[in-house]
């Protein structure tokens, strides 16, 4: 008895020492690229998380059109919550885990990976400490009502007075430390090019909009301050002037993910099609393009605001230039597929990558007449515009995030592949998600269009059949991420590399177990499966073949 | 033939390119031409700028700011119905417009100067000519042109942008009679 109790106590103990100081450390501050690839893919699955939790609550609302004016503050906190988690942490977290993978996969390496982590955290830090404020007014936070605490306003429902300011503070601190982690990544693809080297597609779009990055987030921690100094020194806000700011930084931000991604889609696409790109050489121009267009047309966020005539007319032109950009892609990246021999979409990552092409078409379509001023009034501020950029973010963003790290998975991993089981979960998973979303793009583009404003918590009953659909739609296809990512996620957890690997062994600590985690030292999850899987009692068992 | 088809089969990129900046260039001018002539729907419906209220509802304003009548909110002047309103919040969503209701004939012409001095709100009207969507920020009125629809009845505005937890809340009626 007293043996068994020694015994339960050493596996349990085995167990914790997982969470051992010095594996801790590795995973909150890793010394590898690939550990600063993980740590950002992991912050961005977090606040994924949180993005989609929050956007279901604020569907689950939307299914009743006479919400009481009470409803209005924990919906408008849940709406923040949303919109800051996703523009906020998601997206420059993706981002950065993209461009990140992409330098990896080009056999470029980030040198100051404790500043990478360092950054991460205080990112993470920041945007958390603002968001326990309860923050109210929406994530483009105009002014004045972001810095309102009357009886009539309050920007955050936790936080009053001086801690706002605060909490504008924290929120500069969390992008200024994106802003360098991005600056990082261009300074160390510089320093480990590889000589004498172009760089691949991939990295070439990563490290582009690295810069991207590097130059429109200081518009947001800026705008940031600019409330700061407002509630704690009183400097005044000028309404137009914020506004302008926030959407240089505002605009671009919804190509930090995509356009890297779009290096992403040059590299798959060819591999999945088993032919080389259709042009590479007008893939590389056109990073120009959009890396310089994308800096140029943010004040079409404002047509509806009383801005000038020559601006709007500015606008109208770079904002169609740049989707000339992104037509350019679509041709590329489709002339790619209809010429091949076949596309290999039953591949995970085949699959993922088509389903986040045939996305953005359909996404990017709806955008089409946005930049036109005669045509914008009829839909700004409405579902139109909502339908547009969530079927984009539902797919060329999420499907080319999942098709990406779905490839980190196999390539950290030398010999990992998914088994057909899996295969057939993950593909039905994506299935799962892009179908019904893209039937809710559609529809709230729809709504929209008829006149359902965004943001509302009552509305026409006219609209009702609209939202009920679209909040049923988002249920269904959110059980296919989760099953796709899942899938994924389990069959890299419990998969050794190790091919057929039977040990007998009397000890209570099975040899195999500790001569594999001498090979693979510092590598947590190779340790994770065969802990799990050989510290039972001290027996034998198989390790899980997988392939 | 056959050669031209494999020419573009070919540059089929540039070809493409060429197809989406002489579209970017048509649907360019057409604003252009749609702006300087104010026969777009954005200008027609009330592009929030003075410069972009036609030359007739410009004089109106100027002539009602000069001379405000007796109530301070509207006044036909030259045929068409100014209207001075406020949105502004105390507490509760009922009367966020003052006014929050518009009288006006048949095919009227209506100009509105929208003043929003506590946060940014808006005007979202849907007519069954178009759609009238405007932005007011503090301290900057936007001005509003357009003309009342022939069908006799009520017509709801709705305040279009987050101003607060009412925001879905604020409407006001334009009645036709």
């Amino acid at each position: 008895m007293s043996f068994q109790v020694k015994d339960v106590l050493k596996i349990i103990s085995n167990y914790f020492s997982i969470f051992s100081t010095s594996n801790i450390k590795k995973v909150l501050f890793p010394s590898t690229t690939s550990g600063v690839i993980w740590q950002y893919f992991a912050g961005s699955l977090a606040w994924l998380a949180v993005v989609g939790m929050a956007a279901m609550n604020l569907r689950t609302y939307l299914t009743y059109p006479s919400n009481s004016p009470e409803v209005g503050v924990t919906y408008y906190a849940f709406l923040t919550l949303h919109g800051w988690s996703a523009m906020l942490g998601l997206v420059p977290f993706a981002a950065i885990s993209v461009i990140a993978y992409s330098m990896y996969k080009d056999g470029m390496s980030i040198r100051r990976t404790k500043l990478m982590s360092g950054m991460f955290w205080l990112a993470n830090a920041g945007l958390i400490f603002a968001l326990l404020g309860g923050p109210d007014m929406g994530w483009y936070m105009y002014p004045p009502l972001a810095v309102e605490d009357n009886s009539n306003f309050h920007a955050f429902l936790n936080y009053h007075g001086a801690l706002m300011g605060i909490a504008y503070l924290a929120l500069a601190i969390s992008s200024l430390a994106q802003t360098i982690a991005t600056v990082n990544l261009v300074s160390d693809a510089y320093a480990t090019k590889p000589k004498g080297q172009k760089l691949g597609i991939f990295s070439a779009y990563g490290v582009a909009f690295a810069v991207i990055i590097a130059l429109t987030l200081p518009a947001l921690t800026a705008a940031e301050l600019w409330y700061t100094l407002n509630i704690l020194a009183g400097v005044p806000i000028n309404t137009l002037l914020w506004l302008v700011l926030f959407w240089f930084y505002g605009h671009p931000v919804v190509y930090y993910v995509p356009f890297p991604l779009f290096g992403a889609l040059y590299y798959f696409v060819p591999k999945f099609s088993g032919r080389p790109l259709f042009s590479e050489k007008w893939a590389r121009w056109n990073i120009y393009l959009l890396a310089i267009g994308s800096m140029l047309i943010w004040v079409h966020h404002l047509q509806t605001f009383p801005i000038p005539v020559p601006v709007r007319l500015w606008i109208n032109l770079s904002t169609l230039v740049l989707a000339s950009g992104s037509g350019l892609t679509v041709l590329n990246l489709g002339l790619t597929v209809l010429t091949s021999k076949g596309y290999n979409y039953k591949d995970p990552v085949g699959m993922a990558t088509l389903m986040a092409l045939i996305g953005f078409i359909l996404g990017g379509v709806q955008a089409v007449p946005l930049p036109m001023f005669p045509i914008n009034p009829i839909v700004h501020n409405t579902y139109y515009v909502v339908g547009h950029f969530h079927l984009v973010i539902w797919t060329l963003i999420l499907m080319g995030f999942t098709a990406v790290f779905l490839d980190v998975l196999r390539t950290v991993r030398p010999g990992f592949d998914y088994s057909k089981s899996a295969t057939r979960l993950i593909n039905a998973g994506i299935l799962v998600w892009t179908i019904p979303f893209v039937i809710v793009g559609y529809l709230m583009s729809m709504e929209g269009y008829m006149g359902m404003l965004r943001r509302v918590i009552a509305y026409p009953t006219t609209f009702y059949p609209y939202n009920l659909s679209i909040s049923l739609l988002a249920e269904i296809g959110i059980a296919g991420i989760v099953m796709a990512i899942g899938s994924a996620l389990v069959e890299f957890l419990t998969y050794s590399p190790s091919t057929t690997v039977s040990v007998s062994s009397g000890t209570s600590t099975p040899s195999v177990s500790l001569a594999t985690q001498q090979n693979m030292k510092g590598e947590f999850f190779d340790n994770l499966k065969l802990k799990l899987n050989n510290n039972v009692y001290g027996k034998t068992s198989d390790l899980r073949r997988l392939k | 033939m056959a050669d031209f088809k494999e020419k573009i089969a070919h540059h089929a990129e540039l070809a493409w390119f060429i197809v989406m900046l002489v579209m970017v260039a048509v649907f360019f001018s057409w604003s252009v031409i749609e702006v300087t002539n104010g026969s777009s729907t954005s200008i027609r419906y009330g592009l929030p700028l003075f410069s972009g209220l036609p030359a007739q509802a410009q004089q109106a304003v100027l002539t009602f700011e000069k001379s405000p009548p007796a109530n301070r909110t509207s006044e036909v002047v030259d045929g068409i119905l100014v209207v001075n309103m406020t949105a502004m919040q105390n507490g509760t969503f009922s009367d966020v417009f003052h006014p929050n209701v518009i009288v006006a004939q048949p095919g009227e012409p209506i100009t509105i100067i929208l003043n929003s001095p506590q946060v940014i709100t808006g005007f979202f009207i849907r007519l069954p000519d178009g759609v009238v969507n405007v932005n007011a920020v503090p301290n900057e009125p936007s001005y509003v042109y357009f003309v009342a629809p022939n069908q006799p009845g009520n017509y709801t505005w709705r305040e279009p942008e987050l101003a607060g937890y009412d925001f879905s809340y604020m409407t006001g009626t334009l009645e036709v009679v």
